[in-house]
C-alpha cells in the first residue's frame, strides 16, 4: 500500500517537475513547481516526517510561492510564451542536472551499501556530510525518538541543544543571515523611494 | 485534571462492528462529510447572521420574510448564486480563472479538520497542529493571488496584490499570538491546548499569563479581522469604494465559492481563538459548586460553538461600527504597530513563563 502510494506520488511529482521546467507560460511554471513542493510534502509524510512536511508547507507554499507568484504576476504578461532556450543553455542544464544525479545515485548507492552491511540505521552519517542542517536534524531526530517520527519536540530540542549534537551555533548564525538579509532589503527600497522623491 | 476520552461513540461503534482497515476508511469518509455538512450550514447560518447583525445596527430589521425570522433568506440567496449564469471572460487566463476559487475553500476546510469541536470530535490532531494552521492558511494568499491575475483586469490584479500584502502582512502578527499560547502550554497540539486550559476561568490563556494573555487576544482579534478580509480592515474588496477588488471578474459560482470561503473563515478564525485563549470546549468554571455542575454538564460542543459564537459576533460587531481604513495606514497599522507590539509581548510572555509567574 505504502509503496503504491509512493509511487503514484513520485510519478506525479516527476510530472510536475517535467512541467515546470518546460512551460512556456511563466505562470504554468510557477503552478508546476507548487505542485512539486506539494507532493515532496506528501513525500515527507510519507516518511512519517510530519514537521518537516508541515514546515515545507509553510516556508515554500506559504512563503516562497507567494513571492514567486508575485514576481510572476507583476513580470509576466497573461498568455505571455517565453522563447525556447538556446542550445548552450540545453547543454549547461543538462550539465548541471546529470551531475546532480551521478551524485544522487552515488549517495543512494552508497547508503544502500551502508544499511546492507549493518542492519541498523546507518544512513545518517551519509545524511549528516551530504545534506544540510534541517536534512541531518530530521534524519537524526528519526532515529532518536522511537518509531521513526521526526517530531517537533525532538526537532526543536536538537535545534537549540548546545551540546555536539545541538544545531545552536548554525540556528543562530542563520538568524543573523537573516537579519543581514533584511537589513539589506531595507537599503535598497529605501534608496529607491529617495531617488524617486 | 479530568482525563478526556478521545474516541467518539460513533467512531467506536463502527470500529466494533466492521474490519479494521474498513472501519479507519468509513470514519475517515464520515469525519469528511460531517466536515462537509458543517461548511455549509455554518455559511448559511452566517449569511443570515451578518444580515441580521448589520440591519440592527443600521436599526433596520434585515430579512424577515423568508422563512421565521428570514431564516431561510440565505438559502433563497445561494440558490440565486447557483442558478446565475457562469460567464467566464474571453481573455482570462482558463486554468488560473477556474482554479482559484477552489484554494481559499480547501484552506479553510483544512483547517477545520484540526479543530477541537469537542474532546471526541476532532478529525486529526497533528503534534504540530500550530503549524499546520500556518501552513494551510496560505492557500487563501495563493487563490486570491492566482484569481486577480486570472482574471486578465488590472483592477483585480491592483485588488489581489493589496489583498496579498495585507493577508501576508498580519499573518505575521496572528501567528505570533498562537505562538505565544503554544509556548505557555508547552505543546502545538489544539487538543491538548485546550487541556492546559483546564479549572476555572481563571486557567484560560487569556487571563493565565496576566497581562499577555489579554493583550494577545486583542492582538489576535485585530489581526484576524484583517486575515479574515472583513471591515474596517477589507481593503481588498472594500465593496463601496473599490471596483469589487480580486473577484471583480467572477460571477455566480466562482463567486460564491470565494463568498463561502469569507464565511467558513470567520467561523475558523473564530474557533481558533476560542480554542487558544478562552478553553475551547472546556466549560467554563467559576469555583462556585452547584453552578459549576449545572456547566460542566453541557456538552464541550455547545460551549465550544457559543465561544465561537460570541467572537463571530464580536467580527461582525467591527465590521458595521468602526469606519475604513486606508491601505497605508493599514499597512502601517501593521509593521509599525501590531508586529512590534506582538513580538515584544512574546518576550514578556517568555519571561512570565520562565519565571513561573502563571497565575494558579
Amino acid at each position: 500500500m505504502r509503496d503504491l502510494f509512493f509511487y503514484g506520488l513520485s510519478a506525479a511529482l516527476l510530472g510536475m517537475a517535467v512541467i515546470t521546467v518546460l512551460a512556456r507560460n511563466l505562470f504554468r511554471a510557477a503552478l508546476g513547481l507548487l505542485g512539486v513542493l506539494v507532493g515532496t510534502a506528501a513525500l515527507f509524510l510519507l516518511l512519517q516526517a510530519e514537521m518537516v512536511a508541515l514546515v515545507q508547507v509553510m516556508v515554500y507554499i506559504g512563503g516562497i510561492m507567494i513571492f514567486v507568484l508575485y514576481a510572476v504576476l507583476l513580470t509576466s504578461e497573461l498568455g505571455g510564451k517565453m522563447p525556447g532556450p538556446s542550445p548552450l543553455k540545453w547543454v549547461f542544464g543538462l550539465a548541471v542536472a546529470g551531475t546532480a544525479l551521478a551524485f544522487l545515485v552515488d549517495l543512494v548507492h552508497k547508503a544502500h551499501c551502508t544499511l546492507a552491511a549493518s542492519l541498523m540505521p546507518a544512513a545518517d552519517g551519509a545524511n549528516d556530510a551530504a545534506t544540510g542542517a534541517v536534512n541531518a536534524a530530521a534524519s537524526s531526530g528519526a532515529t532518536a525518538v522511537s518509531g521513526g517520527v521526526a517530531s517537533m519536540h525532538s526537532l526543536g530540542l536538537r535545534l537549540l541543544d548546545a551540546g555536539p549534537n545541538g544545531f545552536l551555533v548554525p540556528f543562530e548564525l542563520i538568524s543573523v543571515l537573516l537579519l543581514a538579509a533584511m537589513v539589506g532589503a531595507i537599503a535598497l527600497a529605501r534608496h529607491d523611494t529617495r531617488e524617486g522623491a | 485534571m479530568i482525563a478526556y476520552s478521545a474516541n467518539h461513540p460513533v467512531g467506536d461503534f463502527i470500529r466494533a462492528n466492521l474490519p479494521a482497515p474498513l472501519a479507519a476508511l468509513a470514519n475517515g469518509a464520515l469525519s469528511v462529510v460531517v466536515l462537509m455538512v458543517l461548511v455549509v450550514v455554518v455559511a448559511i447560518l452566517l449569511v443570515w447572521l451578518e444580515r441580521k447583525v448589520c440591519a440592527r445596527f443600521q436599526a433596520r430589521l434585515g430579512p424577515t420574510r423568508v422563512g421565521p425570522f428570514g431564516l431561510l433568506q440565505p438559502i433563497a440567496d445561494s440558490l440565486k448564486l447557483l442558478l446565475k449564469e457562469n460567464i467566464k471572460p474571453r481573455a482570462v487566463d482558463t486554468l488560473a480563472y477556474f482554479l482559484a476559487p477552489l484554494l481559499p475553500i480547501t484552506g479553510s476546510f483544512l483547517v477545520l479538520a484540526v479543530m477541537p469541536f469537542d474532546h471526541n470530535l476532532q478529525v486529526a490532531d497533528p503534534q504540530a497542529g500550530m503549524v499546520y494552521i500556518a501552513a494551510v492558511s496560505g492557500m487563501g494568499i495563493l487563490g486570491i493571488l492566482i484569481g486577480g491575475w486570472g482574471s486578465n483586469n488590472k483592477y483585480s490584479l491592483l485588488g489581489s496584490m493589496r489583498a496579498g500584502a495585507q493577508l501576508f502582512s498580519y499573518e505575521l502578527s496572528m501567528v505570533l499570538c498562537m505562538l505565544l499560547v503554544v509556548m505557555a502550554s508547552g505543546t502545538g497540539s489544539l487538543r491538548e491546548i485546550v487541556l492546559s486550559q483546564q479549572g476555572t476561568v481563571r486557567d484560560w490563556w487569556i487571563f493565565k499569563l496576566p497581562g499577555a494573555g489579554a493583550l494577545a487576544f486583542v492582538l489576535y482579534l485585530i489581526s484576524s479581522t484583517a486575515e479574515l478580509n472583513r471591515g474596517p480592515l477589507d481593503l481588498s474588496e472594500a465593496e463601496s469604494e473599490l471596483a469589487g477588488g480580486f473577484h471583480t471578474e467572477y460571477s455566480g459560482m466562482g463567486f460564491s465559492m470565494f463568498f463561502l470561503a469569507e464565511f467558513v473563515n470567520m467561523f475558523a478564525s473564530a474557533g481558533l481563538g476560542a480554542t487558544f485563549f478562552l478553553g475551547g470546549f472546556l466549560a467554563p468554571q467559576f469555583g462556585i459548586g452547584p453552578l459549576d455542575h449545572i456547566l460542566a454538564f453541557i456538552p464541550g460542543f455547545i460551549w465550544f460553538f457559543a465561544k465561537t459564537g460570541a467572537l463571530i459576533f464580536m467580527y461582525m460587531w467591527f465590521r458595521w461600527t468602526f469606519p475604513r481604513l486606508r491601505i497605508d495606514h493599514l499597512l502601517s497599522l501593521e509593521w509599525k504597530f501590531l508586529l512590534p507590539v506582538s513580538m515584544a509581548n512574546l518576550l514578556l510572555a517568555a519571561t512570565l513563563v520562565t519565571l513561573g509567574w502563571i497565575l494558579p
